[in-house]
């Protein structure tokens, strides 16, 4: 008898804690969402902007959501963690895709989702603003996540987890020697020794510097960089040496979003009220073959405008086509 | 001729100006030199005998001279006339001891120079000393009788007067006098008046450097009258004056001009800073520094101001003395006549868009006459938070040209509908929304849009044409975020001889219609927005460029920001040669909802657009604060004040956010240079560009 109840009494511990270590987070008082930070491309070009994805992964039994205005955290190699967010400043980003008027997304259990911090069309996170990270180095990135202004007052969703940190990833800036490297010392000399990742598009001497390297270094591993950020807007003129930057470039960080140029461009011209039909179709298509080309990258950073773009390219073309 | 050895004469001597005689003209001046002993020349006097011993009849406490009569040095005196007068005649007034029993008449006369043996005498006038000497050696002392001789008129000038050197009188016979004061009557120079003077109208004595647009008028008539051909006007103000002598306007008189640059009177300027000579950019120059007037006296040039510099100060000096030879500084003394400071002034200009309070974007073009669009979502957001697009709904759309400003010709519009039905796309995101009402008994009445509508040429995934739900059945204010123009149009600028004005919706293109709503961290959609809406942005191959001296400003929603520090307002940094500042209205009325209405929602916001306005002069790039002064910065004039662009700091300027004021510092940098944001938007470049 007294056995059983020993065997018994350890049975029940033995359920208790099985219990406690299959139960879901919530009653865990774990987080419901577990957040990782990945870096399609985790060793970068110094001085230029890069993308950061986050896998979202609801981990609990219940809805959760998630806020989308994301700052950044980055740990030094010193050791040393910096939130880069200044009181009252501009320097957050709202994670993509989300919807027109959300900064959250909630999550079905199970359910994960990715989000990504990206470039497209020269719109580089505001924490791009910052310095500190951008010169050759070791650095450890995260972000912080939290839901935005009013976002509680539109969303319907459901247990908000509040303020999250993911996990973080590594990230070696580098330069390469020979001409990069010259061209390194001269941004960051341009810059008074400050130069940071959206320089190329955001300051005089940056613009200036980028369209000396668009004219006069076409091998500069800065090229496509340059091309792309040191003016918005592109047109036809442009898409010559953005093909050709992604055929000699294949294998940098930006080849998407030389694509996704390229097809905007394209896009751009096809829609010139001025063009007649002809004109128009053949921009289309070339539109949506560089929309698809960008797609097949398999960057985030371009998808969502990518997909946009390919269906607005194939939909306007159908209606030249059928007037 | 005086029989010069009979005279002998003492005197108390020396100078003190003083008014007196009579005027023989009714335009004349006159200037009184008093001679007394205190200055006298060495020589020219003798102590009284305080036991009256040798003549003199005087008070013991008073200083006696005994003037050698025959030193004509004793009785000299220096012109006291302004340049370009002429002396008419010369009054005497002198108290003196008749110590001779016999009356006797006796003559004076005026030399000119110092030299006893001048021949160019010339008549004062004749008295006649009378009376006994009554006087006492002992208190009380026999009062000396006063003289007062009218000297006699010489309309054309005593001849041998010296001007602006001295002259000697003498005295036909001794006498002692106490003193002597000699009132010079002269014609006065021409007189020379400017129209600008220091008690004009200030706005009258402003040039502005530039004006930018038509609309407005300069604030000056002197500016305003200038030719517009030629030079024109800009940086240019008539300087007119009138040269009048006692016989009324003089005309073809020569008048010499010239600039001086007064002290600053900023009082943000440090005291020792204020100086003549003090100008940023310079002098200034004038069309012509000699002049003739014309029939009716008058004469006029043109003063060229600064071209950047708002605050320079600029004073025009006239005389008719060729090359300004008077020997004291510029007064009426001199013959030098001034006119009042004149200040250069900048002029902003502020295109200012209202954001809708709700909606969403046009997804897909829907040309006149279609009864249907596509939008991107199906929620209002903004005030109507949980509403979605539905049957009945009041909506209107909103058009801007595109940001390459292809269709600019069609213009800005709006057109209210009624939304007939929705249903979402297959596979998106997009809605299609029907236009139009449901009748009864079933039938429909479609609506067809008046203009087309759609996304932007430019980037048509993420701006364009866009609708909004009504609060009402057609737009008012309360459908759009709005802020007063009160603070921006104040002093703070004003105080930095900048003059803002907001452009007015009434004639604006495009100023009726709302800016789509949006909350967006990003800054080149948020400019693109700000460029798209604006009527001074255009397009200059694949760059847009705004109008010099145009400022944007909308006044919007929320960047979407939470955390510490509430962003209630942003300004474009990020994107090059462009910017535009952004009021977050909407973030505001909730924080101040939040606060339980502890602060103003409309004061707040005033100060947002001034405070982002500042930023686009990017006036703070010493501190490296993102364009702030350090957070414990004050305002110049007022220690309890903190700075419009002082660092966010929750116990300072985040609790004076809706206090209604805006000034600026002034202070030394931790390298000991002066700062301050007024001298900062005075010395930027004009035309102001991003």
């Amino acid at each position: 008898m007294r056995g059983t109840l020993v065997l018994l009494t350890i049975s029940i511990q033995f359920a208790m804690v099985s219990a406690a270590h299959t139960a879901p987070p919530e009653r865990r008082g774990l987080p419901l969402v577990a957040a990782a930070v990945s870096l399609p491309h985790a060793k970068v070009l110094a001085g230029v902007p890069f993308d950061i994805v986050v896998t979202l992964t609801n981990v609990s039994s219940q809805p959760a959501t998630v806020g989308l205005v994301a700052t950044l955290v980055v740990t030094f190699s010193d050791g040393r963690t910096a939130v880069l967010h200044e009181r009252g400043e501009n320097d957050q980003w709202l994670l993509e895709p989300h919807d027109e008027m959300l900064t959250s997304v909630q999550l079905a259990p199970g359910e994960s989702v990715q989000k990504v911090a990206g470039w497209d069309r020269g719109s580089i996170p505001n924490w791009a603003r910052y310095d500190s990270f951008s010169g050759p180095g070791n650095y450890e990135i995260a972000l912080e996540l939290s839901r935005g202004f009013r976002d509680d007052e539109y969303s319907d969703h459901v247990n908000y987890v509040g303020t999250l940190r993911t996990s973080s990833a590594h990230l070696e800036r580098f330069v390469p020697l020979g001409k990069d490297e010259v061209l390194w010392n001269r941004m960051k000399e341009t810059a008074g020794g400050r130069w940071s990742d959206n320089s190329f598009a955001a300051t005089k001497v940056g613009v200036a510097l980028a369209r000396e390297i668009v004219e006069l270094h076409p091998d500069s591993s800065y090229y496509p960089y340059a091309l792309l950020l040191y003016r918005r807007f592109k047109n036809r003129d442009d898409l010559p040496a953005l093909l050709a930057a992604a055929e000699r470039f294949s294998a940098s960080p930006s080849l998407p979003y030389l694509w996704k140029a390229a097809a905007d461009a394209a896009l751009y011209e096809a829609q010139d009220p001025h063009s007649d039909d002809a004109s128009s179709g053949k921009f289309y298509d070339l539109a949506e073959a560089y929309y698809q080309t960008a797609l097949a990258t398999g960057s985030l950073g371009v998808r969502g405008g990518a997909e946009k773009g390919a269906r607005r390219a194939n939909s306007n073309r159908e209606k030249v086509k059928s007037p | 001729m005086v029989d010069r050895a009979a005279k002998g004469f003492r005197a108390l001597l020396v100078a003190s100006m003083v008014v007196w005689s009579h005027a023989p003209f009714a335009w004349a001046d006159q200037r009184t030199v008093r001679i007394t002993p205190s200055t006298a020349p060495a020589g020219c006097r003798t102590l009284n005998n305080p036991a009256c011993g040798y003549a003199s009849v005087e008070d013991p406490a008073k200083l006696i001279v005994n003037l050698l009569h025959d030193e004509v040095r004793c009785l000299t005196f220096a012109d006291p006339t302004p340049p370009l007068s002429s002396v008419t005649s010369v009054d005497l007034r002198f108290p003196f001891e008749p110590r001779f029993t016999d009356p006797a008449s006796m003559t004076v006369h005026l030399y000119g120079g110092p030299t006893w043996f001048a021949s160019n005498d010339s008549l004062i006038g004749t008295f006649l000393r009378t009376g006994v000497a009554l006087f006492s050696c002992t208190p009380p002392y026999y009062p000396l009788p006063e003289e007062r001789l009218i000297g006699a008129d010489h309309p054309d000038g005593i001849a041998g007067y010296v001007y602006g050197g001295n002259n000697a009188l003498v005295f036909e016979n001794t006498l002692d006098l106490e003193f002597l004061d000699i009132t010079v009557h002269y014609r006065p120079p021409p007189s020379i008046d400017f129209d600008l003077t220091a008690t004009t109208d200030e706005k009258q004595k402003r040039v502005l450097i530039k004006r930018w647009r038509d609309e407005n008028p300069y604030f000056s008539d002197a500016q305003e009258s200038l030719p517009l051909s030629g030079p024109g006007r800009d940086g240019r103000i008539r300087i007119a004056g009138r040269v009048t002598d006692q016989n009324g306007p003089m005309a073809q008189q020569t008048v010499y001009l010239r600039l001086v640059d007064p002290p600053d009177v900023a009082l943000y300027v440090p005291a020792a800073s204020r100086l003549r000579g003090d100008n940023d950019d310079g002098p200034g120059a004038l069309d012509q520094t000699t002049v003739t007037t014309d029939g009716s006296g008058r004469f006029a040039t043109v003063l060229n101001v600064t071209g950047r510099a708002a605050g320079d100060n600029y004073q025009i000096e006239a005389t008719t003395l060729p090359g300004f030879a008077f020997r004291q500084q510029c007064d009426a003394t001199n013959n030098c006549y001034k006119s009042g400071v004149l200040t250069a002034w900048k002029r902003m200009y502020v295109e200012k868009r209202r954001m809708l309070r709700n909606g969403m974007f046009i997804a897909q073009g829907a040309n006149a006459g279609a009864t249907s669009i596509v939008v991107r979502g199906n929620r209002y957001g903004g005030n109507r938070p949980h509403d979605r697009l539905s049957r009945g709904d009041q909506i209107v759309l909103v058009h801007a040209p595109d940001l390459d400003r292809s269709n600019l010709a069609a213009g800005w519009y709006m057109e209210s509908h009624t939304i007939l039905d929705v249903t979402q796309g297959r596979g998106s995101n997009e809605y299609i929304v029907e236009l139009g009402t449901r009748l009864k008994g079933g039938n429909v009445s479609r609506e067809a849009l008046l203009h087309d509508y759609g996304p932007d040429r430019g980037r048509p995934d993420d701006l364009g044409d866009a609708i909004t739900g009504l609060s009402g059945n057609q737009i008012t204010a309360s459908d759009t975020f709005d802020a007063s123009n009160d603070l921006v149009a104040g002093d703070v600028f004003a105080d930095a001889f900048t003059e803002y004005i907001y452009l007015s919706d009434g004639t604006t293109p495009g100023a009726k219609v709302p800016v789509p709503f949006i909350q967006s961290f990003d800054q080149p959609l948020l400019q693109d927005l700000a460029d798209k809406w604006s009527s001074v942005v255009t397009q200059n191959g694949l760059n847009r460029v705004t109008a010099p001296n145009h400022q944007l400003l909308v006044i919007g929603a929320s960047n979407n920001s939470q955390g510490p520090g509430t962003v209630a307002g942003v300004t474009i940094s990020d994107v090059l040669g462009e910017t535009s500042s952004y009021v977050f209205r909407g973030t505001i009325e909730e924080e101040v909802r939040r606060r339980g209405g502890a602060a103003n929602a409309e004061l707040w916001a005033m100060k947002t657009a001034a405070h982002e306005l500042a930023h686009q002069w990017k006036t703070n790039g010493v501190w490296g604060r993102r364009d702030h002064c350090p957070p414990t910065t004050t305002a110049f004039d007022n220690p309890a004040v903190y700075c419009l662009l002082s660092d966010a700091d929750p116990a300072r300027s985040e609790a004076q956010r809706s206090n209604g004021i805006a000034r600026f510092h002034g202070m030394l940098t931790p390298t000991g240079v002066f700062h301050s944001e007024y001298l900062e938007i005075r010395r930027h470049s004009d035309p102001f560009t991003p």
